[in-house]
């Protein structure tokens, strides 16, 4: 177990977000801790980008608090100036180059490493002098990548930063982001849909479904909470029934149920009837959450899916 | 204060687009007329002024547009509040005013030193906006301009905060309550007290106080909106 930790950047306090006839974030209540990699995850609509532009003051809740560094973001130029939320699909203006975007927030950020972004730069291979308009999908996320960490702001979020990236440039980002997390520690907070490439580095999970909160815990606790069993159909369902399962697929009298347990004693148990256990990823069980919800945690309401802009 | 100088010193990046592009306008429109007085008798009528310069502050209102709907969504995304963009684009906008109505206050110096360009052309500062001293040209010219500026910045606003829908109303909505205000004035048989009215203001009340107030009126109308920005 990790020290209990006291310090937390940012509280979300009972906090509803709604649109015209669309709850997007429902009673959610949670704290991100200082200097943690935090992973926001969850299916599309669930809410992780609407928690983001809440904690970062782009919106203003319905009902609820929130606090980063003890006050309200929103219009707070002293909590802003600390806080960097790189989200997909940033628009940069038209006339802009790469060197101006930095340039830009260079001059914004207080912690703002040059030599990072200068290094940055080279990794990525960005053209400094081309305007941000002609650049790629994926390097114009580089861009927000390398604004994101030469700022250096001690609250970095990133909403799915990795749009158009390619793998190798993607792991780049998960390196760099590592390395200068290691020897500047601060507070990130990350949405994605990659779960099992940034499992590694998360120090604790947000999952949210529909607007609430499934799971909010560190990955070292989360490891060992649940394991996958395969076995015989009434072997399997016998073990499930014991625990909590939480997904189950049966081919052909065979069963394989991701199940969460109390400990190692409960995987021996499931080894002792019989059954083939493995250890659950980080992204099996996420699915294995999110699939859950319809079915067994709540009524199904037919998802909205038309965006509301307001 | 110090990160509001930074908001304004974002829309001087690249400044041929805030600077050059008016002036670019502005000077072909010049060159037009120039012309056109110089091979018609169009300059010898007593008073012969041109509208030509209006290509300047409607481009300047245009350029003015632009920079709330490029620079606003960017700003916000490199962490900085609606009300230090706000703050930093009006500064720049006062800034450039001044520095615009300085600039129109040489030319129509230049403009009445050379009989109108040898041509009688009243280019620079047509009809009443035409004032016998410099320091007070530079007002009569940039307060005008500081009302085109403002107007572009709550229209770009409009359109940040309610989009296309907002624009459209809001040129819906201009032009019923000017018709409505024509109407109105119609049927109160009053043309002429609002035309004494105005002929009663003093020069410099209708250059230089009316369209400042008119922007202090707008930027007041449009800080409540850009507050509800989401970008």
């Amino acid at each position: 177990m990790t020290a209990p930790r006291t310090t937390a950047v940012a509280t979300v306090d009972d906090v509803t977000m709604r649109f015209r006839g669309h709850t997007a974030l429902d009673a959610v209540t949670t704290a991100v801790e200082q200097d943690s990699i935090t992973g926001l995850l969850g299916r599309n609509g669930a809410g992780k980008t609407t928690m983001m532009q809440l904690l970062t003051g782009h919106r203003v809740p319905t009902s609820g608090r929130i606090e980063v560094f003890g006050a309200q973001p929103y219009e707070n130029d002293d909590v802003l100036r600390r806080t960097c939320f790189i989200k997909e699909g940033q628009r940069y203006p038209d006339h802009f180059r790469v060197q101006d975007a930095l340039g830009a927030a260079a001059m914004v950020f207080p912690e703002w490493d040059d030599d990072l972004a200068a290094s940055l730069l080279r990794d990525f291979d960005l053209p400094v002098k081309r305007p941000v308009k002609k650049l790629s999908r994926g390097m114009t996320s580089a861009v927000g990548i390398i604004i994101g960490l030469a700022s250096r702001a001690p609250f970095t979020l990133f909403d799915e930063p990795y749009l158009g990236l390619d793998a190798v440039a993607r792991q780049l980002f998960y390196d760099r982001l590592l390395a200068d997390y290691a020897e500047h520690p601060r507070t990130i907070m990350l949405s994605t849909h990659l779960i099992e490439e940034i499992a590694p580095l998360l120090e604790r999970v947000l999952l949210i479904d529909r607007g609430r909160v499934l799971l909010d815990a560190d990955t070292e606790s989360l490891r060992g909470s649940a394991v996958t069993v395969t076995g015989p159909v009434g072997a399997v369902q016998a073990f499930a029934r014991q625990h909590d399962p939480l997904h189950t697929e049966t081919l052909a009298g065979s069963s394989r149920a991701v199940v969460r347990i109390g400990g190692a004693a409960d995987r021996r148990a499931a080894a002792e009837q019989g059954l083939t256990v493995e250890p659950t990823s980080l992204q099996q069980l996420v699915v294995a959450m999110s699939l859950q919800t319809p079915a067994t945690r709540a009524p199904i309401h037919p998802v909205d899916l038309e965006e509301v802009s307001s | 204060m110090n990160r509001v100088l930074r908001a304004g010193r974002m829309h001087l990046v690249h400044p041929l687009v805030i600077l050059g592009i008016p002036w670019l306008v502005v000077g072909i429109s010049f060159a037009i007329n120039v012309a056109v007085w110089h091979l018609t008798p169009a300059g010898e009528d007593d008073g012969g002024f041109s509208g030509g310069i209006l290509a300047l502050y409607i481009t300047v209102l245009v350029v003015y547009v632009q920079a709330v709907t490029q620079l606003l969504p960017f700003s916000m995304g490199i962490s900085l509040s609606r009300r230090t963009f706000y703050l930093g684009t009006a500064l720049v906008a006062a800034a450039q005013a001044l520095l615009y109505g300085l600039s129109i206050a040489v030319l129509v110096a230049i403009e009445n030193a050379t009989d109108g360009w040898g041509a009688g052309l009243s280019f620079w500062a047509p009809g009443v906006f035409e004032v016998d001293d410099v320091f007070l040209q530079i007002l009569a010219s940039g307060a005008p301009m500081l009302a085109f500026m403002s107007v572009g910045i709550g229209i770009g606003i409009v359109h940040q905060r309610w989009g296309q829908t907002g624009t459209w109303g809001l040129m819906i909505g201009t032009l019923v309550f000017f018709g409505g205000l024509a109407i109105l004035i119609s049927l109160l048989e009053a043309w002429r007290t609002v035309g004494d009215w105005f002929a009663d203001q003093s020069t410099l009340a209708l250059t230089a106080g009316l369209p400042l107030a008119i922007a202090a009126v707008v930027a007041l109308i449009s800080y409540p909106g850009i507050r509800r920005v989401v970008p």
